[in-house]
Parts: structure tokens; C-alpha cells; sequence
């Protein structure tokens, strides 16, 4: 019973990592119609940035918000490449990615970096748990209730929501499409690398672990249709507790091939169920 | 295309001179730069398939290394276990195609970045089913690989695994190019313009696009098995998610729907990886530079011809070459004389469905001309018909941001016989004229004309010239 407790607790805390890196590709999917692969990349960057900042001395809170700052501003940088030519998107944002390898390895070198998160084990029942997988929780759930109420209640989220929901009456009502389009950029920079900065500390970040980012994020996103923020952080939670308790309950190492399984087999059914209504895929 | 005409002729000599250095070259290159040659082969061959499917099927996949890695690990595992290395060779091709037609059943449903998304899983699945799997070694790899060999001979060195490279990369141009000019090929092209309207002549676009799927992963699997036999040591670190990104960073670059563009793509890629290589291991570079010009270069080169070049270096070197008259049997005689009058074509508006940006055009003499990076624009499978339905019926101008189809790479009429723009200057929509036209009627091609004529929406007046 302690173990289920603490393999859930620890699901959640690494799922809210994907539902993050999933609600960035969902921000900007819905409002550019762009999916961003570059948006491990966010991550990666705001945690490592984090690392150096926290050693330069830098209080803990501090640190962190201007990572995330930093990631919002790469976001931009993304939108304005990638938003430029609609009909190669993925795959500029994929050359972006490469990039951020290159620029990654620069700055901080190829091996693992992480820092320490909230110290302390709390103890439920009989299980124990690390302080910080209930932060990120705390983080996470708090930025989901603002991105509903954002995307619900201000003009702003609004004119997002008009642009993801036909971008030429937006358009015509004097929504300028293409700024809204570089604010979600921020918006997805800014998620990755929220997520970034709170996984890091249970698990180490390499220049490379995007890709592993990206495909559970999308994972967690696809099951809202990429266009759901709280379908992605459901399908995130899920995906991290699915994975946990499958490592943990003898699974394994397979917990990989579970969760990209499961989204492969999302995806076929909500391309056939697509297909057999519109008629268009097969 | 029947009968030699003066651009077959051309072609031909191209294709003799390009036999000829890659044959002469290897015995006059140094040993390290060897290696190179051969993977460079390897890779051109790989490169090949991914151009096939993501040009013609339509398709991107970003885990094409899957199926190198399939037919590697095949033909090596076949060969540890005691088979003859030729029938491991032989088998690794079939036993990728298997893989991708088991795998591809269900996962060609999904298009645009679905798919992409879907095969890079299968990729990491695999990757880590391998490092785990004692049968393969496990991460630490499968050893012990014997040289390739016949009864009575055995291939050594690096020169003879040079020949085999290039001629694989032989043999899957040969068969690419009949694959491109068959009636199926044709089908292919004008489903990938208008999926609906090449389903309704007829054309099974499903099994069609599977066998694209096999076809390419045969490519891979074959220049796997090369790839096995000629290290003689395998490991899942082999093959990981960026040399698919890499095969695909080719294809787009040398130019999509071209035989000839992945492997210029390969070779200016692998190239200018070579040099800034040697420029990186300079003494006074950091230890890291060499990875860090790989990566760069793969990353800025793919945004540089996306941005600037969107058809690829191909198809744009070939329509300069012709716009100045040098190769004037470069031409593509016919092709042209039947787009000419119309403005936009009634084949024009291709791009408007399902979401493949694409027109249908097929301009270059070298291939299967194919538009860019198909799949990839539109919102996604489901939403393809819809989206472009919207976006007909906008009348935006500037086509910036709405327009997510078929953006400017339409260009077909390869000569300036002036039906097709490369997105006009503003941007917007392109209009594909190109037809699917090959000296012989193409019958599915010509009904993605028909099928899609309702719906052509580029005024004369927007066309470049």
C-alpha cells in the first residue's frame, strides 16, 4: 500500500512534467496550427539555465522564474522562424531542435546536469515522499486553473481562442493572428520550460532528453486531440502514474514501450474513428 | 517516357559521369575518408526511400533509422547464428519491408505529424526493446558480425564495401525511378495531391501507400544489412532518433520527390559535416566542436533550404540551369506543352485537399517530381478537408499565416512556361499548376485534375510571370 502511494505520488509529479511540455505543444498548436518539436527543447534549456544560475549564486525562486523567462523568450524565437512558412513547420521546428543540441552543447557541455528541488520527505501513511513531487504538483495544478481561466475569461486568451478557432473570422474581427501566433510561442516557451524546472530535480537533463519530452508530451496531448490543455494535463498525470506503476510493479523497464504504445494506439483509433466520419483518411 | 528525346540523351550523359567518378573515386581516396564514402552511399540510399515516401506517399517519417537498424540487426543476427552473410544481406530488406508493413497497417491511418510522431515512437520502442533484448546484445551490442562473403571469396577491405555501397544506393535509384514511372507511381502522385479524388478513380491509395511505406523500408533494411556487415558490430547508440532526423534533413534538402536530390542532399550534408570536421579537431578547438558543427550544420542547413528554397537544391539548381537556357534538354518538353495554357492549370488546385501541401506538379526531369514537404502543413489528418475548405473560401491576399496548404512550392512548369509561381512574393496561395503528365496520360493524375477543378482558386492575375 506505502509503494502504490508513493508510485503514484512520484507518476504524478513526473506526469505533470509531460502534461506541461504537452499544454506548450497544445498552446501553440491551437492558436499556429504549428507542432512544435523544438518544444523539448524549451525545457532542456530553462533547466540547465537554471543549474548555472542557482550555482552563480542565485536564490532558489529566482532562478527559476528567470529560466522559465528565458524559455518564453526562445519560444518567440521559434514562432518567428517557424511561423513564417506554414507548410514546413514541423519540419523547421525539427531543424530548431537540432539547433538547440548544438547551442545546448556549447553553453553547458554534454553531460547531465541537474540541482536540487524542495529537500525534505514527507510522510503519508506509511509511505514516504520527496517534498518536491508535491510541489510540482502544486505548480502544476495552479498553472492549469490559470491557463483555463486565461484562455476563458480574459480578452486576451480570448482573442487566442478565436485565432485557434478560425483564424480568418479572427482575422476579420482585427485580431492580429500573427501576434497571437507568437504569443502562444511564448506561452509554449514558457510551459516547457516550467516543466524543465521542476522535473530536473528528480531527473537529470542531457541535451538530448527532449526527445523523450516531447514524444510522452505529445503523448499526454494527443489524447485531447492537441487541441485540449486539460485533456493534456489528465493524459500527462495518467501517462506518469501508468509508467510509474508499471516500473514499479515488475514492469520493469518496459515502461517506455507501454506509454508510446498506448499513444500509438490512441492515435490509430482516433484516426480511424476521424476517418470513418469524414471520409478522408481512407 | 517513350522514345529518347535530346533531354533523355543529356540525362544519360549526366548519369554515365556521375557512374564514372563513383567509380574512379574510391581507390584514389585516403582510408578515413573512405569510411565515409561508404556510409555516405548507405545513407544517400536510405535518403532515397525517405524522399520516396515523404514525396510521394506524402508521409514523413522521422523513424526511417528503425528500419536501417531492422535490417541491420537482421542480416547481423542471421549471420552470427551461422546463415551465409549473403542470405542474411538479402534477407535484411524483405525482413524490413515485413516489419514495415506489420507496423504500417495501422499506422498509416495517421498522416502529417501524426505519423511523424507515430514512427519516431516506433523508433524509440525499438531502440529500447534492442538495448534490453540479450538476443541482441543488449546495449552493449551485437558483436562478432562475420565480412560479407561469397563460397570462395570474401569481401575485406574497405574499397570492395565501397563499390557495394554505391552500387545498393545503384539498385535503389534503379528501382525508385521504375517504381516513379510505373501506373502505381502515377496513382501515388495524384493521390498524394488529392487523396479523395484518387480514390474515387479507383487508385488503392491505402495499399499503394503501404507499399511506398515497404519500399522505402526496404532501402533502409538493404543498406542496413551493408552497414552490419561492413562495421561487424551493431549497438541500439547506432541508430538513434538523429540519424532519422538526419535521413529526412537529406531528403528535404537535395529536394523531395527527386531521385537525384537525396543524394545531393547527402553528399553536401556529409560533406560540410567532413570539413567542419576537420576544421573542428583542429588543435585549439574545444572537444566538443565536431559534434556541435554536425548538429548546427543538419539544423541550419534543413531551415536555410525550407525557408529559401522550398523545393530543395534540385529541382532549384535545374529550373536556373533551364531559366538560362544552358541545358536546354533539360526541359521537360512535353510536360510543359501540356500545362502551358492554362493559367493555374486545372490541376492547380491539388493542393487544396487532405491537407498534403502540394500541387502536382512533376516538373524535374531527374524524378518523380514531387512537391515539398507534403503532410506536414496541415492541421492534421482529420482536419485537412475541413481546414482547406476555410481557407478556400478566404479571400486573404497575403495568405501569411491562413493558408496552410500548399504554400508556394507548387512551381511545376519547369521551364518559365509560366504557369506556376513559387509563391509570389506575398506569399500567398501558391498555385500548382504541373501535371501529372509524363508524355503518357497519367489516369490517376489526370483525375486529381478533374476531380479537384471546382476548387481552383488562384486568379490568373496572381501568377508570376
Amino acid at each position: 500500500m506505502s509503494d502504490l502511494i508513493a508510485y503514484v505520488v512520484t507518476g504524478l509529479g513526473i506526469g505533470a512534467g509531460y502534461a506541461l511540455v504537452g499544454s506548450g505543444l497544445v498552446a501553440i498548436y491551437r492558436v499556429t496550427g504549428v507542432v512544435n518539436f523544438a518544444q523539448g527543447a524549451f525545457a532542456v534549456v530553462a533547466a540547465m539555465l537554471t543549474s548555472t544560475l542557482l550555482s552563480a549564486g542565485l536564490p532558489h525562486v529566482l532562478a527559476e522564474s528567470a529560466a522559465v523567462l528565458v524559455a518564453a523568450g526562445a519560444g518567440v524565437l521559434v514562432g518567428l522562424i517557424a511561423t513564417g512558412e506554414p507548410g514546413a513547420a514541423l519540419i523547421i521546428t525539427l531543424g530548431v531542435g537540432v539547433f538547440a543540441y548544438a547551442v545546448e552543447i556549447v553553453v553547458w557541455g554534454d553531460q547531465p546536469r541537474s540541482f536540487a528541488g524542495l529537500p525534505g520527505v514527507l510522510t503519508v501513511g506509511d509511505a514516504r515522499i520527496q517534498a518536491h513531487y508535491l510541489l510540482i504538483l502544486a505548480v502544476t495544478v495552479p498553472v492549469f486553473v490559470a491557463m483555463g481561466a486565461f484562455f476563458g475569461r480574459t480578452d486576451l486568451g480570448k482573442a487566442l481562442t478565436a485565432c485557434a478557432s478560425n483564424r480568418y473570422a479572427a482575422r476579420v474581427v482585427g485580431i492580429d493572428v500573427r501576434r497571437m501566433g507568437l504569443l502562444a510561442f511564448a506561452l509554449g516557451g514558457a510551459l516547457g520550460g516550467l516543466a524543465g524546472v521542476l522535473t530536473t530535480p528528480i531527473q537529470q537533463v542531457t541535451f538530448d532528453s527532449d526527445v523523450t519530452l516531447i514524444v510522452n508530451g505529445f503523448a499526454a496531448a494527443i489524447l485531447g486531440g492537441l487541441t485540449r490543455p486539460g485533456v493534456a494535463l489528465a493524459g500527462g498525470l495518467l501517462l506518469g502514474v501508468a509508467q510509474t506503476l508499471i516500473a514499479g510493479f515488475g514492469g520493469g523497464a518496459y515502461q517506455l514501450e507501454v506509454a508510446l504504445l498506448l499513444m500509438l494506439t490512441v492515435m490509430v483509433v482516433q484516426a480511424t474513428r476521424a476517418g470513418a466520419l469524414a471520409g478522408v483518411a481512407r | 517516357m517513350s522514345g529518347r528525346t535530346a533531354g533523355d540523351a543529356g540525362k544519360w550523359w549526366l548519369v554515365a559521369l556521375a557512374a564514372v567518378v563513383t567509380l574512379a573515386l574510391p581507390p584514389l581516396l585516403p582510408e578515413r575518408h573512405l569510411t565515409t564514402y561508404v556510409l555516405l552511399g548507405l545513407t544517400a540510399a536510405v535518403a532515397v526511400g525517405v524522399s520516396l515516401l515523404m514525396g510521394y506517399a506524402g508521409q514523413v517519417s522521422l523513424g526511417q533509422a528503425a528500419f536501417y537498424a531492422i535490417g541491420a540487426y537482421g542480416a547481423g543476427l542471421l549471420a552470427v547464428h551461422g546463415l551465409p552473410p549473403v542470405v542474411g544481406l538479402l534477407a535484411a530488406p524483405v525482413i524490413a519491408a515485413a516489419a514495415a508493413v506489420l507496423l504500417g497497417a495501422p499506422l498509416l491511418r495517421l498522416r502529417g505529424h501524426h505519423l511523424a510522431f507515430a514512427t519516431l515512437a516506433v523508433q524509440l520502442i525499438l531502440l529500447s526493446l534492442l538495448g534490453q533484448g540479450t538476443w541482441a546484445g543488449g546495449a552493449i551490442g551485437l558483436q562478432g558480425i562475420p565480412r560479407l562473403s561469397v563460397p570462395g571469396y570474401e569481401l575485406r577491405d574497405d574499397l570492395g564495401y565501397a563499390y557495394l555501397a554505391w552500387l545498393v544506393l545503384a539498385v535503389v535509384l534503379l528501382i525508385s525511378r521504375n517504381v516513379v514511372k510505373s501506373r502505381p507511381g502515377r496513382a501515388l502522385r495524384a493521390a498524394a495531391s488529392s487523396e479523395i479524388a484518387a480514390a474515387a478513380a479507383g487508385v488503392p491509395v491505402g495499399a499503394y501507400r503501404l507499399a511506398v511505406f515497404a519500399l522505402s523500408a526496404a532501402f533502409a533494411g538493404l543498406a542496413g544489412g551493408v552497414y552490419a556487415f561492413y562495421l561487424g558490430y551493431l549497438s541500439p547508440g547506432s541508430f538513434p532518433v538523429l540519424l532519422s532526423i538526419e535521413f529526412v534533413v537529406m531528403a528535404v534538402v537535395g529536394g523531395l520527390g527527386t531521385l537525384t536530390g537525396p543524394v545531393v542532399g547527402a553528399v553536401v550534408i556529409v560533406l560540410l559535416v567532413q570539413v567542419l570536421n576537420t576544421v573542428g579537431t583542429q588543435p585549439g578547438m574545444p572537444s566538443y566542436a565536431p559534434t556541435v558543427f554536425s548538429y548546427a550544420v543538419y539544423a541550419l542547413v534543413l531551415i536555410a533550404v525550407v525557408r529559401y528554397l522550398p523545393r530543395g537544391i534540385v529541382p532549384a539548381v535545374s529550373r536556373l540551369l533551364r531559366r538560362r537556357g544552358h541545358f536546354p534538354w533539360a526541359g521537360p518538353a512535353p510536360a510543359a506543352a501540356a500545362v502551358g495554357p492554362g493559367p493555374g492549370g486545372p490541376a492547380a488546385a491539388g493542393a487544396e485537399f487532405g491537407g498534403s501541401a502540394s500541387g502536382a506538379g512533376i516538373s524535374d526531369s531527374s524524378g518523380f517530381g514531387r512537391p515539398v514537404l507534403p503532410g506536414v502543413a496541415s492541421g492534421g489528418s482529420a482536419s485537412g478537408a475541413s481546414g482547406s475548405v476555410a481557407e478556400g473560401s478566404a479571400p486573404e491576399g497575403d495568405g501569411s499565416a491562413g493558408s496552410t496548404a500548399g504554400v508556394g512550392i507548387a512551381d511545376a512548369a519547369a521551364d518559365g512556361s509560366g504557369s506556376a509561381g513559387v509563391a509570389s512574393g506575398s506569399g500567398g496561395d501558391g498555385s500548382a499548376s504541373g501535371s501529372p503528365v509524363d508524355g503518357d496520360a497519367a489516369p490517376g493524375g489526370g483525375v486529381t485534375a478533374s476531380g479537384n477543378s471546382a476548387s481552383v482558386r488562384s486568379e490568373p492575375g496572381r501568377e508570376k510571370r
